[in-house]
């Protein structure tokens, strides 16, 4: 096991951001930790990483309690924070350079990997500019060049996508899955679950401090009540309509809110086709209607009763 | 050495703040060092420099055999004994070198203590070093007789003295002048030399600090393998080098202004003093570094910080035309000690253990403020590490 924490606690004055927090993370697999802002994700990843003191629990990486002086095993960790931090003062390829060096000795041995990170992140064409010249995607690149160039074992990554171009997104998404393929094991947080979804093979829902449930994401949706959630847009609506959506076979539950009609109803009820049959037989005028798999946001919904995003 | 790298790539940046002070320094230096040119020997030796004596101690025969010889070759004057009279006095030339007997001096100096007289001249005055070339003169044949002959009485010594001095003066000039010619005009330099050095010093570590310790930046840092211990050393070792080659650029600095006479044992001195002053200033540098956030602070604390210690110790007005007030708070800055002893050098014309005496002493207290201020960092560095690390 690569990552293993158990029963961590870790409090910040009065507030508790990790309670009773447990993680299991295997050799090759891509997890998500997925959770809303300030459900303790960054927390986690820097007790994790030895970076903060925490209250109890236990820490351990590729099988060694993990200190701030396991030098040993922060060898083999790459690590890419949530925020950018790279020197202003330095260029694209010092930057790289530098952290990388921080691992990796030996000069001509950094030489080529500094350079496979830069293609990696699609970088080459700004190796002598400065971050500040740099737009925010440009710079989120850099950021993750500079935690991955001395190719780590286990790389550990902190919403590395907030606030990036969708092309640099892509880019730095399909760039996780190929480190993965190349035998990196990749812990992901983001609050973002098409993310999770995409390229996550197992994936923890967090909320609180706390792991509110995990599995792979079929297992995850197969958690919740909900298996198909039916939409329809319309305009005008009596209570009798709702009515009727609620007796049908198998629905749990029906909301209007907006000129939206949202019908949540169990697995394997397909009930779409009853449900434009009603609309047309009552002249009910609707303008879009479509049925869909239920979300990881369903799955947060329905465990916390709040949505993902706020 | 990649933090040793990154140290000096940040220093490069920083290079263009940094030859500001360098450049305003060496203007100084320049403006200053050329009017005091203008009087020439000739001219002055026949001129008889107006001086005065104040005498605390009681006027003995060795005190007044001493100003008698010593008004052959000057114009004694008299001037009201306090500060701002004294200050006055010099100001308008009326007097261009002051001595100041200390009481018990004639005891002191019969029992073959160390004993000195306080000078105060007007800067760069070469009256002043004629005088000083004078009573050292005669103080250090009238020391000779101490110790050579026992019991000698205050008015046997004074004849004595006198007529060797009158006799031989060439002979006798050349076997104690082994000092500098222009010893005060040289600790002039000197003592203004602390201050870019200081500032300089503050400038490219607290900008090092600032980046460097971002907590961010820190955080990766701390990911990686690299031991606390190993980062401590390659930082303690990047700004030792840089102090050494701040010190050394100023050095060369000063052997450009004041020449070859540098090549002597007041020059050695002088250059150990600076270079224990720029330890103070890097001690200095890493605390304010690990008390400051951002570079507002920065250039706050540096510009006001080094100015206030450079008036208080007397780096840019002598000492001894600073009024007692500010000498006592100038004694708690560890520059007030480099001025001091910067001055002790410039006056210094044999090198025995008593006339050095007081520069090492000087030297020392300069190095326990920079011990203690490394330590007061040290304290603060690990209060700021041990606190939790607060993410945006
Ligand atoms: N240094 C800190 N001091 C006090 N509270 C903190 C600190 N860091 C984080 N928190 C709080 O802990 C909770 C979890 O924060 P964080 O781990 O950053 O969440 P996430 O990364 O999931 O957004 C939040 O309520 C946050 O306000
Ligand atoms: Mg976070």
């Amino acid at each position: 096991m690569e990552i293993c924490v158990k029963n961590l606690v870790k409090r910040y004055g009065n507030l508790v951001a990790l309670d009773h927090f447990d993680l299991e993370i295997n050799q090759g697999e891509v997890f998500g930790l997925l959770g809303p802002n300030g459900s303790g994700k960054t927390t986690a990843i820097n007790c994790i990483l030895a970076l903060l003191k925490y209250d109890k629990g236990t820490i351990d990486v590729m099988g060694k309690p993990m200190s701030p002086d396991a030098y040993d095993t922060k060898r083999n960790i790459g690590v890419v924070m949530q925020n950018v931090a790279v020197f202003d003062e330095l260029t694209v390829r010092e930057n790289i350079d530098y952290f990388c060096g921080l691992y990796i000795k030996n000069k001509k041995e950094r030489v080529g990997l500094v350079e496979e990170a830069i293609e990696f992140v699609g970088l080459a064409d700004y190796r002598k500019f400065y971050p500040k010249k740099l737009s925010g995607g440009l710079l989120r690149r850099l950021n993750i060049a500079c935690g991955i160039a001395h190719k780590p074992k286990l790389i550990i990554m902190d919403e590395p996508t907030v606030a990036v171009d969708p092309q640099s997104r892509n880019n730095i998404l399909e760039g996780i899955l190929k480190l993965n393929r190349e035998g990196a094991t990749v812990l992901y947080t983001s609050h973002y679950m098409e993310e999770v979804e995409q390229i996550c093979s197992r994936i923890a829902i967090m909320d609180k401090g706390r792991i509110i449930a995990s599995g792979t994401n079929s297992e995850l949706k197969s958690l919740i009540r909900t298996g198909e959630k039916i939409s329809i847009e319309v305009y005008g609506m009596d209570s009798k309509v709702i009515e009727f959506f609620k007796q049908l076979p198998g629905v749990n539950s029906v909301d209007y809110t907006d000129n939206k009609l949202t019908i949540k109803s169990q697995r394997g009820k397909n009930n779409l086709v009853s449900a434009v049959d009603y609309l047309k037989s009552n002249n009910i005028e609707f303008s879009r209607i479509y049925s869909e798999l239920p979300t990881l946001n369903d799955v947060f919904l329905e465990i916390t009763g709040k949505e993902l995003r706020d | 050495m990649q933090v040793f790298k990154v140290y000096f790539q940040i220093i490069k940046n920083n290079i263009p703040i940094l030859m500001i002070y360098i450049t305003v320094f060496i203007g100084i230096s320049m403006a200053f060092s050329t009017s005091g040119q203008s009087s020439d020997i000739a001219e002055f030796t026949e001129s008889r420099a107006p001086v005065a004596f104040i005498n605390d101690d009681n006027d003995s025969a060795l005190i007044k055999g001493l100003m008698e010889y010593a008004g052959e070759k000057s114009t004694i004057v008299e001037v009201e004994d306090n500060q701002e009279a004294l200050q006055d006095a010099l100001f308008f030339r009326e007097v261009e070198y002051i001595i100041r007997i200390p009481a018990g001096f004639t005891e002191r100096f019969m029992n073959g203590e160390a004993t000195a007289l306080e000078k105060t001249s007007i800067p760069n005055s070469t009256s002043g070093i004629y005088m000083e070339m004078i009573l050292n003169n005669f103080l250090n044949s009238a020391n000779h007789y101490i110790k050579y002959v026992n019991g000698i009485t205050q008015e046997e010594l004074v004849a004595k003295v006198t007529t060797d001095l009158t006799k031989e003066t060439e002979v006798v000039i050349s076997d104690y002048e082994s000092g500098v010619a222009n010893g005060s005009g040289m600790a002039f330099f000197f003592n203004f030399a602390a201050y870019p050095v200081i500032i300089i010093l503050i400038f490219g570590i607290t900008s090092f600090m600032l980046v460097f310790n971002d907590t961010l930046k820190k955080q990766r840092t701390l990911c990686s393998p690299i031991s606390h211990s190993r980062l401590s050393m390659e930082t303690l070792l990047a700004n030792l080098s840089f102090t050494v080659i701040v010190w050394a650029i100023m050095l060369t600095a000063s052997f450009v202004m004041l020449g070859k006479e540098l090549l002597s044992i007041n020059g050695l001195l002088w250059a150990i003093n600076l270079f224990i002053v720029a330890i103070v200033g890097l001690s200095i540098s890493f605390l304010i570094g690990s008390l400051i956030k951002n570079k507002n602070a920065q250039s706050a604390v540096a510009n006001t910080f080094t100015l206030g210690l450079a008036f208080l110790s007397g780096c840019f007005v002598p000492q001894s035309l600073l009024n007692e007030a500010v000498l006592s708070v100038g004694r708690f800055l560890p520059t007030y000690w480099y001025v001091r002893a910067s001055d002790e050098i410039g006056k210094l014309k044999s090198f025995g253990w008593e006339s050095l005496q007081p520069v090492i002493f000087s030297y020392l207290i300069q190095i326990g403020f920079a011990a203690a201020l490394i330590c007061i960092a040290l304290v603060i560095t690990r209060q700021v590490r041990s606190g939790s690390v607060r993410q945006a």
